[in-house]
């Protein structure tokens, strides 16, 4: 029966392999329902962007739309040809990330576009949407986006677990809360992971470390 | 109007805030906080950390953003 500080460690947490103390697990439940939501929207967003991902190779550029819509753009991002939205890969409650293309004398042009609410303050200071990409290859196009978004998650998932870390810190100043903090960070990896997929590492004893 | 506008007209009373977490900042811009990891991504925003790593976005960022100064 292993201890820690006088506890019994018997608590299993979803995707950590250690187990917790009592204490433990108080700060994790504490934690979990703090950042509950933003667990989720990684995994929606994670789940959307591996579909944007396995789409790519069908697409060659065409619109899913017989006739695709025209993106208007305000700002100062408005030059040349106008932009036809193709397909919208990821929607939000305050933007959505378009793929878009554009017709030009030596073939198309192809982009991707985050196009934010009209009325938000952002959006009326800098001009809508906001161009993000553009090639002249969809598929290496779509292949930027999805890696640039992956990295974009890290970031988000990196900001997670030290906004945990300070949150435990204030709420439990007194505990060792190194161990709560790894099991919030296996939870962010296995919300990042591709659907379906376990990244559960192996059991291990105390005595092996474990990399996330 | 939202938070955005108010904090993009009024000058900074003396003890406001010198910065903000990433939600907030997404508030005040009327953005998802997604599209604010994407700003701080692509360099359109600086953000600076708190003392256990944790994003934060000054405001003259914001206001910057918002082109009122």
């Amino acid at each position: 029966m292993l201890k820690r500080n006088g506890e019994i460690c018997q608590t299993e947490v979803p995707d950590y392999p250690g187990r917790l103390t009592a204490t433990e697990l108080r700060a994790y439940k504490t934690s979990v329902a703090l950042v509950e939501n933003q667990l989720h929207d990684l995994a929606d967003a994670a789940r959307a962007f591996s579909d944007v991902e396995k789409q790519i190779p069908q697409w060659r550029g065409e619109s899913e739309n017989a006739a695709a819509s025209v993106l208007a753009v305000t700002g100062g991002g408005n030059t040349g040809n106008q932009w036809h939205v193709l397909k919208t890969l990821v929607k939000t409650n305050r933007s959505e990330l378009l793929f878009c293309s554009r017709a030009l004398e030596e073939g198309s042009e192809f982009a991707v576009f985050e196009k934010f609410d009209p009325n938000s303050a952002y959006a009326q200071a800098q001009g809508n949407p906001e161009l993000l990409l553009t090639s002249n290859n969809p598929s290496l196009l779509l292949q930027d986006y999805v890696e640039s978004e992956r990295k974009m998650l890290q970031l988000v998932k990196q900001d997670l677990q030290n906004t945990v870390e300070e949150l435990l810190a204030e709420k439990f100043p007194a505990e060792d809360n190194s161990r709560v903090v790894k099991a919030i960070s296996a939870r962010c990896s296995k919300c990042l992971s591709p659907a379906g997929q376990d990244v559960r590492p192996p059991k291990a004893s105390q005595n092996v470390r474990v990399r996330f | 109007m939202n938070g955005a506008a108010q904090v993009g007209v009024q000058p900074a009373p003396s003890g406001e805030r010198l910065a903000y977490s990433i939600q907030e900042s997404a508030e005040m811009l009327g953005v998802n906080y997604f599209s604010v990891y994407r700003l701080i991504q692509r360099g359109k925003l600086k953000p600076c950390r708190a003392l256990r790593g944790k994003l934060l976005i000054p405001r003259a960022e914001l206001l910057r953003l918002l082109k009122t100064e």
